[in-house]
């Protein structure tokens, strides 16, 4: 468990469809059993233990009035197994 | 049944298109860290420590009843770091001199003294004092932790004869790294550690919202 690390952003712009998960483009830093895998997104956990995950996400004013809604989300993690945060008024966004 | 990986993903549930800031450099982040605490104490209950003006390595053989990631084993009356990393040590004495004397206490590190470790009081005869030490340090595996106490002149240090409870505890880990809480206790010194995250160091300072959550994994076979 110990030093397993992982820090990615996202640097192309554009958009994000509904439903569909971010991909970050970037892997910062990465150490130990853990891996990302950039055409789907998804953050593989590799060995059982407790994670601290951070992050956020800075948007451009949606066009809906149905707000933001991000929502980070995992497939096998104990708690929590679906967390989110909403933002009508758009800008960033980020976890707690 | 719950088997390895765990994944995890970030994932637009709005309604609608989100468009990413067209002016920021870094649209998105996310940061996984584990946390893989180590933990421990040595105490003693002894009801004095005999001192002199060389440095007198206090016995610690009593052991916290819980511990992770630490050696009690390899060095008497020691905390030996088993792995690399940042860790948070305290230490603390009560007692008081049986004549007047300038008494210290240092933490040392594989017998070398630590900057930052050390405490010196000058006390009158039978005058009490609570030495209490704190501080981040950088321990590498096979290195280990003792206690120190010098006296000028000589002196016997008596320790508290009666303790008001037998518990002490650390705080967990959890966001970020906090101060260590102490109960009750029955003894009266002992150093304790608490492992960090020596990852974090490595990675660029963020000075935008950057809060945090937990996530346990299991993996085994569930119903």
């Amino acid at each position: 468990m110990d030093n397993i690390a992982l820090y990615i952003d996202l640097t192309t712009g554009g958009f994000i469809e509904p439903s569909d998960n971010v991909l970050f483009n970037n892997v910062r830093f990465t150490n130990g059993d853990i891996s990302y895998n950039a055409g789907t997104g998804t953050i593989s956990l590799n060995r059982a233990g407790r994670y601290s995950i951070q992050w956020w996400v800075d948007t451009l004013t949606g066009g809906s009035a149905r707000g933001l809604q991000f929502t980070l989300a995992s497939v096998g993690a104990s708690y929590p197994s679906h967390l989110h945060q909403q933002n009508r008024s758009n800008k960033r966004l980020c976890d707690y | 049944m719950n088997i390895p990986p765990t994944t995890v993903f970030l994932r637009n549930d709005s309604p609608d298109r989100v468009y990413y800031s067209p002016t920021a450099n870094v649209k998105a982040s996310l940061m996984v860290t584990a946390h893989a605490p180590a933990f421990g104490s040595v105490l003693t209950d002894a009801s004095s420590v005999s001192l002199s003006n060389t440095a007198t390595t206090l016995t610690l053989d009593l052991q916290s009843s819980d511990s992770s990631g630490v050696d009690f084993m390899t060095n008497p009356n020691a905390i030996t770091i088993i792995q690399r990393g940042i860790y948070r040590v305290d230490a603390m004495v009560m007692g008081k001199p049986n004549v007047g004397a300038a008494i210290s206490l240092g933490v040392r590190n594989s017998g070398f003294s630590m900057s930052n470790m050390y405490q010196e009081e000058t006390l009158s005869a039978n005058e009490s004092v609570t030495f209490s030490l704190s501080n981040f340090v950088e321990l590498n595996a096979g290195e280990y932790l003792t206690l120190a106490m010098t006296s000028v002149p000589d002196s016997t240090f008596n320790l508290p004869s009666f303790g008001i409870g037998r518990d002490f505890r650390f705080s967990r880990l959890c966001k970020r790294i906090e101060p260590a809480v102490y109960g009750r206790r029955l003894y009266f010194y002992f150093v304790s550690i608490i492992k960090g995250l020596w990852p974090l160091l490595l990675l660029p300072a963020k000075s935008s919202p950057f809060d945090s959550m937990l996530i346990t994994v299991k993996f085994g076979v569930g119903k």
